[in-house]
């Protein structure tokens, strides 16, 4: 069992690398184990409150989040200055952890593998 | 220790902010630009590799490379033998 | 050592196949295994039937390069879900779908998210050539 970590730093709904990256995510936590997500820069948007993406014919980013531990992704992450020079305050309910440049070097490391972060 | 795949000068920009001092960076495609970024940051040249052919295409000189040395892919590939995990950056 | 590559980028427009299969050629010449090449996101237009250089890089046929990869016996697989909605698509999908032609070229296969992580999960090293 490898340890995941996949990146994300794109924005819900302009794109489908969000949405995309989170099924790879929700696979890999269904096969093989160990799976942590860390939202960066403009994927701490994924975040935000009151989201509701039916209004352009998208599912809600915030619903798949809420659902991550139902399949066992529990350690969730979020970069700090990321929510910080956006002024974003996150959704709590979420369960994401704010963390640090210092943290999120550590979560590199400490990871068998890293997906995703970038265009 | 990890390897640092950087694809962009943005990229080079966010993976620098979550690197350890002692991970390697390889810059390729447009992240071959990053090496000013890195020498202004001071950054030691050893900890850094350019993908040759890119910068190459790209005009890098002798004077913006400075003593960042160069791979090919031969020792692209060397480089992700010496270290695990391997990110890429694009941004 | 035994590596899994994944691609982003389509062809022509960014250089992730140019990247991948430098460092693909490089890693088998060092007697290295591809367990699995696997095209996600707009990676999946590699997978294209028809696809032509533009005449202003008359000398790099990616579909030839992906073809001899190919022959040597690397697995090309583009990801089911980011292919069909983008046009990428076997005979079975097409049949599944009524959809007037196929697109997917031979070389390639359309699977599921899980060829990726098995990929990953067979392999020492994961390298990621993004769009």
């Amino acid at each position: 069992m490898k340890r995941y970590l996949f990146i994300v730093s794109r924005p819900p709904y302009g794109s489908s690398f969000a949405a995309e990256q989170l099924e790879a995510a929700l696979v890999a936590a269904a096969l093989d184990g160990d799976v942590a997500i860390l939202l960066r820069d403009d994927g701490v948007w994924g975040l935000q409150h009151h989201q509701s993406a039916e209004a352009i014919q998208q599912p809600t980013l915030t619903k798949t989040l809420s659902g991550l531990p139902t399949y066992e992704i529990e350690r969730l992450f979020v970069c700090a200055r990321s929510l910080e020079s956006r002024g974003i305050e996150p959704d709590q309910t979420l369960g994401f952890e704010a963390i640090g440049y210092a943290e999120q070097q550590a979560l590199i490391s400490s990871s068998d593998v890293v997906i995703g972060g970038q265009r | 220790m990890s390897l640092h795949l950087v694809f962009s000068d943005a990229g080079l920009k966010s993976c620098l902010l979550r690197r350890h001092p002692q991970d390697l960076v390889l810059m390729l495609d447009d992240g071959v630009y990053g090496c000013h970024r890195w020498h202004q940051a001071n950054l030691p040249s050893s900890m850094a590799r350019l993908l040759r052919t890119d910068a190459e295409a790209r005009g890098i000189s002798a004077v913006q490379r400075g003593a960042i040395e160069t791979v090919d892919y031969d020792g692209f590939v060397e480089l992700t033998e010496a270290h695990s995990p391997i990110i890429s950056w694009k941004d | 050592m035994i590596y899994a590559l994944a691609v982003h980028g389509a062809p022509y427009s960014s250089n992730a196949a140019e990247h991948a299969l430098g460092f693909a050629d490089a890693l088998l010449a060092r007697g290295h295994q591809i367990e699995r090449v696997f095209f996600f996101h707009e990676g999946v237009y590699q997978g294209l039937n028809g696809t032509v250089p533009p005449q202003t890089r008359y000398n790099v046929n990616l579909a030839q390069r992906w073809q001899s990869l190919r022959s040597g016996g690397t697995e090309l697989a583009v990801c089911i879900a980011s292919g069909i909605k983008r046009g990428v698509v076997d005979e079975n999908e097409q049949e599944r779908y009524d959809l007037p032609s196929h697109t997917l070229s031979n070389m390639f296969e359309l699977v599921g998210l899980g060829q990726l992580i098995s990929a990953i999960a067979a392999a020492d090293r994961y390298v990621e050539f993004p769009a």
